[in-house]
């Protein structure tokens, strides 16, 4: 199981690597461009544990670091904390849930730039329409990203916590 | 521990780059990673081509233009050989000292403009070249794409002139109007796209849309006369003492696979 998931991530991680040396520039449109070494951090994020993730941020921090040749301690620090959050939401949420990978990818673009423009302060301007458009496109690319990882890395099915439950369908009942 | 071991690479390749020294981790990955990849794409894009039913027509088209390209591009070069036979006989008549010519050597990109916060693109040298710092960059269309700014092995880092921390001397040349009796130069300053800012033009100066823009040569990085695009509008700078125009790089950015660097 962990060697599977293992492979999964080293793929998911290349592949990532790959389309964002040579694709992502390609698509751009001005300066929105999709980020794929993320959107590979968040499915990583959402389909293994907390270990697996943190160390894909590491990871996929070090190569965005190593193609831009700056920042090596911003991408590392953004890219854990993406990472980070994503687990947080995979927590939170049911995994099957179509919804979780864009909920878990919204949170990470916005904790990534958020933090890179705290520790790179530039135009405010320009950096909302980088990120809203790097957002946009990270919204339409994850959840075949996700789909495509799922089977790969087969999680567990985690059943709920039955207090989890209760809770949830007390609220439902105090709503009606 | 993840984090820790994160800080410390940071603070290892901090201490590195201080050095003036690539790193291991990103030799590592540049090595393991991005180059083999490429590789691998490129091979399996060259085979699987010519099996692409849409692709094999286009090939057909494009080589019947490439071979009527090579016939003028023959005779072009014969023509040529004799004008360069003519300067050199008039060079050792007049005794003009000789100057080097200058090489370029062909590099693919292997990754353009892959981070949201620097334009840069990572060029890989073929075997037996080498770069240095500052190695001019030029595009495939022949004008200028940026500077060598970081070297690992045969893989380059290339400061591309779009991003804003690039500032390049460049000179106006009039078209369809007689040259300026004053030259026009300014600096071109990358804005994240397509376009520069060509700033510090004087408030007379001659430029309008459509003038070249070249290298002026002022600096010691890049020559003069290598183009780099086309004014496309001119504005008062907010000062107004000054001027400043808008121009089209005659680049593709966004789409390098191919270029040249120039020693």
């Amino acid at each position: 199981m962990i060697l599977r998931a293992l492979a999964a991530t080293v793929l998911a991680l290349a592949i990532g690597t790959a389309l964002q040396a040579d694709v992502s520039a390609r698509v751009a449109i001005g300066a929105a461009r999709p980020d794929f070494l993320l959107i590979a951090v968040v499915c990583i994020s959402l389909l293994t544990n907390a270990t697996f993730s943190i160390a894909s941020g590491l990871c996929a921090g070090a190569i965005a670091a190593a193609l831009s040749g700056i920042n090596y301690g911003t991408f590392i620090v953004t890219r854990i904390a993406a990472a980070w959050v994503s687990t947080g939401i995979a927590k939170a949420m049911s995994r099957q849930s179509l919804l979780t990978p864009l909920v878990a990818i919204a949170a990470a673009t916005l904790t990534e730039r958020a933090l890179a423009f705290l520790m790179a302060p530039g135009s405010i301007r320009a950096s909302a329409a980088q990120t809203a458009g790097e957002l946009i496109y990270n919204l339409a690319l994850v959840v075949p990203a996700y789909l495509a990882l799922q089977p790969l890395m087969r999680p567990r099915r985690i059943r709920e916590p039955i207090e989890r439950r209760l809770r949830r369908q007390s609220k439902r009942t105090r709503w009606r | 521990m993840i984090v820790i071991l994160g800080i410390a690479i940071t603070l290892y390749h901090k201490r590195e780059a201080h050095r003036g020294r690539v790193d291991a981790v990103t030799a590592l990955i540049h090595r393991a990673l991005l180059i083999p990849e490429f590789r691998f794409v490129h091979r399996a894009t060259t085979v699987t081509r010519p099996y692409m039913p849409y692709k094999a027509a286009n090939l057909r088209r494009e080589n019947d233009a490439l071979r009527k390209r090579v016939e003028a591009l023959s005779i072009e070069n014969e023509m040529l050989r004799e004008q360069a036979q003519d300067a050199e006989t008039m060079r050792q008549m007049l005794k003009l000292p000789d100057t080097p010519p200058s090489i370029l050597r062909a590099a693919d990109v292997i990754a353009l403009k892959a981070s949201p916060q620097r334009d840069n693109a990572l060029v890989l040298l073929g075997n037996g070249w080498s770069a240095k710092q500052r190695d001019v960059v030029i595009g495939p269309t022949g004008a200028l794409a940026g500077q060598v700014i970081g070297i690992d092995g045969s893989l380059c880092d290339v400061l591309l002139i779009t991003d804003t921390q690039s500032s390049v001397g460049a000179r106006v040349v009039q078209n369809g109007r007689p040259a300026a009796a004053k030259a026009v130069i300014g600096i071109c300053q990358g804005a994240r796209g397509s376009l520069l800012n060509l700033v510090d033009l004087e408030v007379d100066a001659d430029i309008k849309a459509g003038d070249t823009v070249q290298t002026s040569g002022i600096g010691t990085v890049f020559p003069q006369g290598i183009p780099i695009g086309t004014v496309i509008a001119v504005k008062p700078d907010p000062s107004r003492s000054l001027k400043t125009a808008t121009v089209q790089t005659a680049n593709d950015f966004n789409s390098l696979t191919k270029v040249f660097l120039r020693r």
